[in-house]
């Protein structure tokens, strides 16, 4: 036998080198059917998260609900702070302008809250007290519920007839987020 | 007819360069790193194809995130102002604008009867409206003007006591707008 390989060392190298070969090849097929497998899953999740991305364009309409932000931001809604300072001076310049005096304003202690379609909402209460005559005081609470400032309700309205005059004490409340 | 006769011993007689089996499995070698070569390149393509999809996938996937992540903020900012809305458009409707309502009352007023108003007192959406008259036919004549303007109802008979009238009318939500 080893006579016959060394006569045939050649043939026998070749023979070898096909036996490394044919189980290279085997392996290389064993592989690529594994990769190929694998691309097929792979194929399949890419294709279902394809669909995910559709189905969650479709839950979260972005347009619709982008369209429908800018068009509630648009519409009319309780300030998030008190105008305190301008809704001071819009009421101390009505005074004069309707011939009506202020004789007191008593902003309340403390932060009322007021539950309105279900939310909370802070209230914030002044109780002014004035004097004039009854055309130009309630010129005046007309001034102050009309003006610029929407949040504002005007409540416990009590005017009376003094003398001449009247006198009257009303509350402003001034709704906020 | 030519015979062809080798008279050289079997060992001494010239041989081909290359026997047919030897050609045989060199071409079956070749065949083999072929072979070897085309299954490695198929390998390689999935193992990139598959690489390239799922990059593609945790794009998808990144995208999905965004998609909701959107969603949501635009959801709940929606619901936001959905419900600040609704309430702002509950606080305008169930607002009495109590300066149009008194200067309603006033207007109605009958005038020249010996009737004058005194006190205007209101609380929740009731007004009760005070004062002297002369006769109780002025202070019904007035409590039926009241009750047929839309803006009021009123609440009871009118009373009447040693010239001191009182009538209570309820105000419309809006009421006076």
């Amino acid at each position: 036998m080893i006579e016959l390989l060394r006569q045939n060392s050649r043939l026998a190298a070749l023979i070898a080198v096909v036996l490394i070969l044919l189980v290279a090849v085997i392996m290389m097929l064993l592989q690529w059917q594994s990769a190929e497998g694998d691309l097929d899953d792979v194929e399949k999740d890419r294709a279902l998260a394809e669909i995910n991305r559709i189905s969650t364009l479709a839950a979260y309409d972005l347009a619709t609900l982008q369209a429908e932000e800018t068009q509630l931001s648009a519409k009319p809604r309780f300030p998030e702070e008190v105008p305190i300072v301008d809704l001071m001076i819009y009421v101390a310049n009505g005074a004069p302008q309707y011939s009506v005096t202020i004789t007191a304003v008593m902003p309340a202690s403390a932060v009322g809250s007021e539950s309105i379609g279900g939310k909370n909402y802070h209230a914030y209460k002044t109780e002014v007290t004035v004097k004039g005559t009854l055309t130009n005081i309630i010129s005046l609470i007309k001034y102050i519920e009309r003006g610029r400032f929407n949040s504002i309700r005007i409540e416990d309205v009590s005017l009376s007839a003094s003398g001449g005059s009247w006198q009257g004490k009303f509350t402003i409340v001034v709704i906020t987020e | 007819m030519n015979i062809d006769i080798n008279l050289l011993p079997e060992e001494l007689r010239p041989r081909p360069a290359v026997e047919t089996r030897t050609l045989f499995l060199i071409l079956l070698i070749l065949a083999l790193a072929g072979g070897c070569y085309l299954l490695y390149d198929a390998k390689s393509n999935a193992e990139a194809e598959m690489a390239d999809l799922e990059k593609s996938i945790d794009q998808v996937n990144q995208q999905i995130n965004n998609i909701r992540q959107q969603g949501q903020a635009l959801k709940s900012s929606v619901d936001r102002l959905d419900t600040l809305t609704k309430s702002y458009e509950s606080f305008v409707a169930s607002r009495i604008l109590w300066g149009s309502a008194l200067e309603r009352v006033q207007a109605l007023k009958p005038t020249g009867v010996g009737m004058e108003l005194g006190e205007l007192t209101q609380k929740g959406n009731t007004l009760v409206i005070g004062g002297t008259s002369s006769g109780y036919s002025t202070i019904a004549s007035y409590g039926r003007s009241l009750d047929r303007d839309t803006k009021f109802i009123l609440s009871g008979w009118p009373k009447l006591n040693s010239a001191t009238f009182s009538l209570t009318v309820s105000v419309a939500p809006g009421g006076g707008g």
